[in-house]
Order: C-alpha cells, then structure tokens, then sequence
C-alpha cells in the first residue's frame, strides 16, 4: 500500500473519530457517560495506556518517502529526470532508528553483554574453545534479540501497529454489516427477518479459521486481506444484538409517535432507532477488540496470517514454539509479546467493562 | 459401638478399584512381552500410498520396499564409498558397447561412438520367493472372509528366473501401473515406449474380448484385464536362458548399474499378478500394490497403511552372510562381529504410524522405538556441544541412556535458484552474472546454517555434496568466486567484495545505473506457513539492503508455485533440495544441463540454466567412470557454473540418527534403504532399559486414597 493511500486512510480516520467526539459531547447522554467513565480510576488509566499504544500505532501508520542521495549527497534522478525515492519510513520508524541499528548476529538475552550462541575458536596453541562472543552493543537491549539479531523491543513496538489495525479495521469493517442488517431485521421482521436470520446463522455456522484460511489461500497472505476476511467472519454475534436491541426500541412509545406521525419507515430508523443502538455497537467494538488482537496471535501461529516482512505478536509467539525446547530457554521473546499483548487487550477490557456501565440504560438506572 | 459397614464395604471396593487399575498401570504400545521379542519398531511419518516396488516413488516408502525385495545389484552395507556388490548374480554386470552399424566397440569407447550398450546378468541359481498362495494352482480361500492373502492356502513358492525381470520391466511400461519411472528410463532404455504401445494394444484386445463374452463393462474396472506381460515383446529386455538376461540401452549409460539397485526393476512372479487377478481374490480387494511379493529378506505380514505394517522374515532367503570386511577404520570394532553370519538377525519389523513428531521422540526415548532421526525442535535437548573440540556431542541425560548418536552428511544438496530466463538477474551476460555474483556473497550460508540450522550443515562450494566423486575439496578446489579460505575453512567474502562487483555490473549501492531506480529482486516460495520462513526471509532482506538491494517475498500455495515454475514466470527462488538418487556426480551436474530445462524439457534443471560451454563438458563427463580424467572435466564444470552462480549454493545438511544401545550394526546408509536386515537386537537389555525407564508414579494416587479412607471413617464432631 503506498504511503499516500495509508495517510490518507489514517487522516481519514482521525477526522471521523474527531467529528463523533464532537457530536458526542454536545449531547448531555454521552457526556454523563464520559463523567462516569472518568470517575472510575482505573478505567481512566486504562483509557490512557489504550490511548498510549493507539498513538504508537498512529506513529507508525502515518510515513512518507524521502528522496535518495548518492555518496556525495546529491539528489539521486533516473535517467527521465525523476527523483528516485525510498520505501519510505513511518514516523515511528525514523523515531526508533537508534534502536532497529544496534543490530547482533543472534539471540541474546535481556540486558545481556554477550552472546547466547557459542561459536567455535581456535586458539594459538591449536585447541577450539566454544567461546560466547561480546555483543555488539553490551547491555544495549532491554529485552533481548531475536534468532536474527534483532532487539526485541523494537519488534515489539512495530507489533503495536499490526495489533491495533487488527483489532479496529475487522471491527470496522463488520460494523456497517451488522449495523445495517440488524436494525432492518429488527425493524421490518417478516421475511426481511427471515431472510438476514437465515444468512447469519448460516454464517456464523462456517468456523471461524477456516473461513479465514480460505480467503487467505485465495487472496493471498496480508495484512489487509487477514482483517477483510475476519471481519467478513464475525459481523453476526453484533448483528444478533442489535436485533434484539432494535426488537425492543420498535416498541418504545417516542417511535410509535413517529408512526403516527407518518414518518417513513427508513426515517425513523437512522432517527430514532440507529442513534439508541450506538452503545451497543462501542462496547461491543472495544471488548471484541482483545478478542481479535489474540485471534492475529492464533492464525499467524496457524501459518495463515501476516506476510513475512510485517512484525507481529502472533509471530513472536509462533517463533517460541521452537525457542521454549531450547536449553536455556530463549524466554524473552514469548515474554515480552505477552506482556505487549496483555498491556493492549486488559486495558481494552477494562475500559470496555467501565463504557458498558456508564453506557448501558438498564445498568445505569439501577 | 456400631460399625459403619457401609461405609467400610464401599471404601474396600474403592481400595480394589484403584490397586487393579495401578496394577495395569502400563505405558508400553505393543503390549506386555513385546520388548523380549526379536521385533524392530520403526515409525512412520508420513502417508505410505502404496507398496508396489514399481510404482512407490518416496523414500520413506523405500524404506518399506526395500526389505521386501532384493535387487540384482546393492550398495556394500560397511564400505564407503558406495560400493557395489551382487547379492543375487555370479559377477557384477559388465557394459559391451556397440556402434551404429552394430559392430562391438572394445575397451571404453567415447560416448558419441556408442549407439548401443548391453549388461547381461547371470542370476545364481536357486534364489526363492517368499512362500504364497500365488505359486500354488489349487489354492483357495481358508476363510470365510479372506483379508490377507495368508487367508489364502496352501502356499507354494518357487525360483527366481530371468522372465520375472520382463515381466517387471513391461508391467513398468503399462501406463496403468503409473510409473513415476517410465519417461527418466526411456530416455536410456530400447525401445519401452514401443512396449508401453504393445501393452496397451493388447489390453484393449482383452477389454474387448471379455465385452464379447458378455462381461459387464464394469467389470473392466473393477477387475483390470491382465496382460501376459511375459509374452509382449520389449527391446529393452533379452531373455538368454533361465538364469542369464541381458538389459538393452541405446547408448552409453554406466550409472544403469546403480539404477538397478532401485526396486523399479524388482523380479515380479507373473503368477501373483494372476493371483490378484483371480475373481475371488480380487472380490476381497487384495491388491498386488499393498500385498507385492518378492525374494527379500522379509515379506508382509499385516499391512494396513494407515496404522501399521509388520514384516516377518521371509524363510525362503537365500543364504546372506553378514560382510566381513568393512572401512579399515573398521578392523576389530564391534561393527565386524557378526561376520560371516547368516542374515536376517531381526524376525519381525513393524512400521508404525505415527505422523506427529513429538509423541514419536517421547516414544523413543521410552525406549519403544530403536531408533530416531532427531528433531530439529529438540535438538538442544539432546544435543550438547562438546566444550573442548567444539564438536557435537549428546547431552550426558542422552549418553547415559546408552544411546550413540551417528552424523552424517547425506548426498544432499540445497540452493537458492535464479531464473536464468529473468531478464534482470538471468542470461549469461557479463553484468547479471556479477549481480548473481554480488547478492550470492551478500547472502551469508555459514551464518545461515550457524543461526537456523544449529550449525548442522556445511556451506556449499558447488552442487556436489561431499562424499561424491568430484566434489569441491577447500583450499585446493573450492569455489573462488564467492569463498576464500581463511587458513582453517572455506568463507563467504566479505560484503565489500559484494559491493565492489555490484558497481562493476552497474547497481552502484543497489541503484541500476540504466534507469536510475533502486534494484528490487522478487523472492518466489510456497513456505509462509513454516516456521521460520518470516525470520528467514528478514535474514535474507537484512543482508541484501546491506549492499542496496531491496528483496520482496511472493508466496503462493504449492500448485500456483509449481505453476509459475514451469511457466518460468519468476526471479529467485526460496530454498531447493535436491537428493542423490545415485553416488555418481552426473546426478548431480545434470541440474544443469540444458536439456533438462525446466521450462522447455520440465527436467529438474529449475534455473534454466543453459550454456553450451558447460554442455558439451558435462555431455563428456556424464557416462565416463571415475578417472582422474573425469575428475578435471568435473573440475572444469564446476569452475563454469561458480562464475556463471546459476543458483546461490546454500548448504549441505547433517543428518543426525540416534539409537538406543540395543540395536547393534547399525551404519547409516544415505542412499539405499535395505539395511535392516543388517541390524541385531539385544533384547534382553531392551527389556530391562524399558522396565527402568517407564516405573510407573503410583504414590500420590494411594496417597490421596489413604487421605480419603482416614477422612470417612473420622467420626464427625457432633
């Protein structure tokens, strides 16, 4: 994907998420709901390591490409005259340079100064020693390198990235299916009911990996295709609740008055039922979240999920596989995409917890 | 006081309950007094499609055939070198050659002259098949239903002749049996498409015979016509006499010598064909494919492909003696003990099916499996390197169990192919051949095999694996182009060196100086769910960008991966193994040769590599034996393909078996698999080891027993 597309998308993103902030706190209903949920110390903090690692991601998805310069640091032109640019870097990148050079020729454990490989030397007297070889940068690396040489830390920061697109595009892209196909099923009943019932059950009857492994082997590994695919798998569990949810507000008396009132069908939907269901779609969105980051950890343990050259947790966790039988035990790695991974996905169910109560009606006359 | 008899009845039932259950407490998969049996465990790991020695084409398939059948020709089960000896015939097969006119050619002729070779085999007399219902007219089913041709009976045998290996070679020709064989030996012996359009013109004769007879067409399906293969005239094939036939080639081919170690020309009795053929033989779908009968060491004994497959010794084999002399090294070593014995040692072998890698280590270190390859995710559990030599050696938990470990470097040889048909890094100019040059040097195999393969491998100079006539001997012959000796062993250059020839081809740091944009190379490969692909490829991708570079992956399943192969719709491709059928160079370098193109001739040379300069070497050295002569042509391909780096040579790897301290002889052979036969078993030792290693834990069962018999009969406070 070109760094054009990527910013634009992320740009685009933002100023969505902006404008439903904005619309949101002008109505009293979610700015009760934001002073509950601030009250609550630790789904603050939650919220705030939440909003660390999204800004970790944003780091990395927004790059440019720079232009390339031979030795003597002179633009670099093809023969047309155009300027020859890089891959590009993400912002994160440029801001992780430091760490992604110190680079080893193989594992090495945390804060270690010398190597966990020992290589073979031979002395001057003729006899081979297996000798552990200094790092090339001692006590450099928080948390260790990996197989090739790679500082941990910083695969587990471009990890960041993968997790969050994860967890937010198979949301995102599930939520209009739901959305759309459960209020109408609500809404209208009869043979619309029958007919999106019918398609969701059988849906949601298909395993979830397999459909996954499917759409993978026919499309291709990536990152894009992984989250289309997971979200083409999972929109029914939302569409189910917003259903019932919309099963119940058809009674309420504010949408019989806008019958009466003549109102057409599909006006009363996005006025009156759409805007009452929107909870429903938030905690759903941040609980199902974890769900999704851990289900990227299975699929690429599976084989079946993001191309070889995208960092993930899922394909730290896949490399431990072999590295746990190894004596001593190569630990870091698995460690540290834990730790990552559950920094992520508690907090998300933490603060998903704190939203459903501060968000739910029913809860909240209690 | 009153007793709690209840109480106390149902606890005495719990009591007997647990003690029975512990006493049966067991662990072992082939039952009680399987370890004092003189029975081989083996695994099996991967699916086994079928036995017919004409048709199985996988070596853990071989594995099976080759101690059912015995071929005219072997490998010297100690000698190494591979040597060939004769287990069936009078001498060891000589070639006459013959011009175009049919005149003898005396001595070594030059392959050009030769229009025609002959081998003739004097079979010894007296060598039997197993014994089996085929060889017996007035057999019937001794069963009501018959699943194993054992159900069979009476049972006859009879002597192995020289029409059994026609009616070998023609049923190889019936495209039925499908063959993966047929088109490698036409391209060597007389005249078999000529049969296989003989077979097939009289299996319509019979098709056609039986509809007359008013046989269901059906039927034709379900029961196959059978083709007297004995009577349909084959060139590739003279029968001289009973014990004496003579192989026919079309021009000058020593390596026929190893193919006829190969199970695709095993003697076939045309009687089991017609056994199998038999209405009611065949209505209890017993098929020849799953039940082969043959003259080796061992016959079927129980074959269920899927779960497992047991040998017993066949009584009918001919005398054997284990050899008495071995390597030099090997004088007086415990390898030569059994000289002169008769074979087999082993009675009964039994391949079990065990597909998962894990439970079939556990086994082995239980002790119900006799040997293990090693694998590769529990290597540094077993493995430890030796402090003091640097030199691989078992982890002291292994050594103490008594098991040896063996290394061995097979014929095996991996590498990294270029398209020579890309138009960037293909052709033989000189500006591609330096890039091939520059990104081979940039990718590092001796750090390669140290972080991914333990260091259980050695760096290839060339294609030729050591241990095979020719192959590359650092510092005197090595490859200079991309190594250079450091004194003690053969190393890549240095990325300096890389950058150097990357100038020179006119990628200055990675940027094609004709366009003026970055070089970017494609990575073609059907691995994105192997381990370690991802950080193989990072590996990759990191030492390119050293020098410029930029490398990107293409996965694609399996069949798109073959398809683009054959389309020759690729740049560089992912890591390529290739595995000597024979110990005889040309099976390497015909890798290639043009002829085997893999675009144009779908032969296995994959990077289409073709150059005339080097053809016309390997078409001399291809059918010369091994002389000094051949050497220096060897020596000359070689020098041609380390300039033109048609692939990047990547590593041989080391093959580690490990054995427990019962099993005796035990000597790796790389190339054959009939060497069970050559195994002893210490049975008695098994059975202790087995007994010491698998003590069933019974204390905290009777432990929480206990704690539950004082907690119910405690009278409760009131």
């Amino acid at each position: 994907m070109s760094w054009f597309l990527q910013n634009s998308i992320v740009i685009l993103l933002l100023a969505l998420a902006a404008w439903l902030a904005f619309a949101a706190s002008k109505r009293e209903y979610w700015r009760l709901a934001a002073k509950e949920v601030a009250a609550k110390r630790g789904a603050l903090v939650c919220g705030v390591i939440l909003a660390c690692y999204l800004f970790v991601a944003l780091l990395d998805s927004i790059g440019w490409t720079s232009p390339m310069r031979d030795d003597q640091g002179e633009l670099l032109r093809n023969n047309s005259g155009e300027i020859v640019y890089d891959q590009g870097e993400s912002i994160l990148d440029k801001l992780l340079k430091p760490l992604d050079r110190r680079r080893e020729v193989s594992y090495s454990a945390p804060l270690a100064d010398k190597n966990y490989t020992a290589e073979t030397q031979v002395t001057e007297d003729g006899q081979s020693l297996r000798v552990h070889n200094s790092l090339n940068h001692p006590r450099g690396h928080l948390l260790g390198t990996d197989r090739i040489g790679k500082d941990v830390l910083w695969l587990s920061l471009k990890s960041i990235r993968t997790g969050i697109i994860i967890g937010l595009l198979t949301t995102l892209i599930a939520i209009p299916f739901s959305l759309l196909m459960g209020v109408m099923a609500g809404y209208f009943g009869g043979w619309v009911d029958d007919i999106i019932q019918y398609l969701y059950t059988v849906v949601s009857s298909i395993p979830t990996i397999l459909f996954v492994a499917a759409f993978i082997v026919i499309f291709g590994n990536g990152l894009p295709q992984l989250c289309i695919a997971m979200g083409l798998a999972s929109w029914t569990s939302l569409c189910r609740l917003l259903r019932a949810e919309t099963l119940r507000l058809k009674e309420a008396e504010y949408v019989a008055a806008a019958k009466a009132l003549g109102t057409s069908s599909w006006k009363i939907l996005f006025r009156h039922i759409v805007p009452n269901v929107l909870h429903v779609i938030l905690i759903t969105t941040v609980l199902r979240f974890s769900s999704e980051v851990l289900a990227e950890a299975v699929l690429t343990y599976l084989g079946i999920g993001v191309g070889a050259d995208t960092m993930s947790w899922g394909t730290m966790i896949n490399d431990a596989r072999t590295e746990l039988t190894r004596d001593p035990v190569i630990w870091w790695k698995l460690v540290s995409a834990f730790v990552f991974m559950l920094g992520l996905v508690l907090p998300a169910n933490i603060f998903g917890d704190a939203l459903r109560d501060a968000l739910d009606p029913r809860l909240r006359t209690q | 006081m009153k007793l709690p008899w209840m109480k106390i009845f149902s606890l005495a039932v719990c009591w007997t309950i647990l003690l029975a259950l512990l006493r049966t407490c067991d662990n072992n998969p082939w039952g009680k007094n399987a370890a004092r049996e003189n029975t081989l465990y083996q695994t099996i790991s991967f699916e086994i499609r079928n036995l017919d020695p004409l048709a199985a084409n996988y070596t853990h398939e071989s594995a099976v055939i080759d101690n059912i059948v015995e071929m005219p020709l072997a490998y010297h089960y100690l000698k190494r070198p591979y040597q060939l000896v004769t287990p069936m015939l009078t001498e060891l097969p000589a070639a006459t050659y013959f011009d175009a006119q049919g005149n003898p050619l005396p001595g070594e002729p030059d392959a050009s002259l030769v229009a025609r070779s002959e081998y003739t085999f004097h079979l010894e007399p007296g060598i039997l098949y197993q014994p089996h219902p085929c060889f017996d007219d007035t057999s019937k089913a001794l069963v009501e239903h018959p699943r194993r041709p054992q159900d069979f009976g009476p049972c006859g045998f009879r002597e192995v002749t020289a029409e059994d290996f026609k009616t070998s070679l023609v049923r190889l020709c019936d495209i039925r049996t499908g063959s993966p064989m047929f088109g490698q030996f036409c391209g060597f012996l007389e005249g078999l498409q000529e049969c296989r359009k003989a077979v097939e013109a009289e299996v319509a004769r019979l098709d056609a015979e039986r509809l007359a007879a008013g046989e269901k067409p059906t039927a034709l399906t379900t029961r196959p016509s059978l083709p007297d293969y004995r009577k349909i005239p084959c060139d590739a094939i003279q029968i001289v006499d009973r014990h004496t036939l003579k192989y026919v080639l079309k021009r000058k081919y020593p390596q026929f010598l190893y193919w006829m170690t190969m199970h695709y020309f095993a003697p076939i009795p045309f009687e089991a064909l017609q056994f199998y053929n038999r209405p009611e033989v065949n209505a209890a779908e017993l098929k020849y494919v799953n039940w082969p009968v043959a003259n080796g060491p061992y016959m079927l004994d129980k074959c269920e492909l899927d779960h497992q497959i047991v040998l017993v010794k066949n009584p009918n084999y001919h005398p054997t003696p284990y050899p008495s002399e071995g390597n030099p090294e090997d004088q007086g070593t415990d390898i030569l003990l059994d000289a002169g014995k008769a074979l087999p040692f082993i009675d009964k072998i039994v391949f079990n099916w065990d597909p998962e890698t894990i439970p079939t280590w556990t086994k082995f270190q239980q002790g119900y499996y006799d040997n293990s390859g090693l694998p590769v995710d529990e290597f540094d559990n077993a493995m430890s390197m030796n402090p003091a030599g640097g030199e691989l050696s078992l982890s002291p938990e292994m050594e103490a169990k008594g098991i040896q470990m063996t290394a061995t470097v097979p014929p095996i040889s991996y590498y990294m192919a270029f398209n020579m048909r890309d138009p960037v890094v293909g052709g033989l100019g000189e500006r591609q051949r330096l890039l091939r040059q520059a990104i081979a040097i940039a990718l590092d195999t001796r750090q390669y095999v140290t972080i991914f393969r333990n260091g259980n491998g050695i760096m290839c100079e060339g294609i030729l694996p050591p241990g095979i006539f020719g192959a590359a001997e650092p510092p005197a012959t090595m490859n200079t182009v991309l190594n250079a000796w450091d004194g003690k062993e053969s190393v890549r250059k240095e990325l300096s060196v890389a950058k150097e020839l990357l100038v020179q081809a006119g990628y200055p740091n990675g940027i094609d100086k004709e366009t003026g944009n970055p070089l970017v190379i494609y990575l073609d490969h059907a691995a994105a769910g192997k381990p370690d692909f991802k950080n193989t490829f990072r590996w990759m991708a990191d030492h390119l960008k050293q020098i410029g570079i930029q490398l990107e992956e293409k996965g694609f399943d399996l069949n798109r991966s073959r398809q683009r192969l054959s389309e020759g719709n690729w740049q560089f491709l992912y890591a390529r193994g290739w595995v000597a059928d024979y110990p005889d160079p040309e099976n390497f370098l015909m890798l290639f040769a043009s002829e085997n193109g893999h675009v144009e001739h779908h032969g296995p040379n994959y990077s289409n590599y073709s150059s005339p300069e080097y053809d016309e070497i390997f078409r001399k050295l291809e059918t010369m034996p091994n002389t000094p002569q051949r050497k220096a042509l060897i020596d000359q391909a070689n020098q041609i393909l380390y300039r033109d780096t048609p692939v990047v040579w990547d590593f041989h790897p080391r093959n580690i078996t490990l054995t427990h301290g019962w099993l005796h002889n035990y000597r790796p052979n790389t190339i054959s698999y009939d060497t069970i036969k050559y195994l002893r078993l210490d049975t008695a030792l098994r059975e202790k080891c087995q007994r010491e290693w698998n003590r069933p834990c019974k204390w905290p069962f009777l432990l929480l027993m206990t704690l539950f018999t004082l907690a119910t009969l405690v009278p409760k406070r009131k």
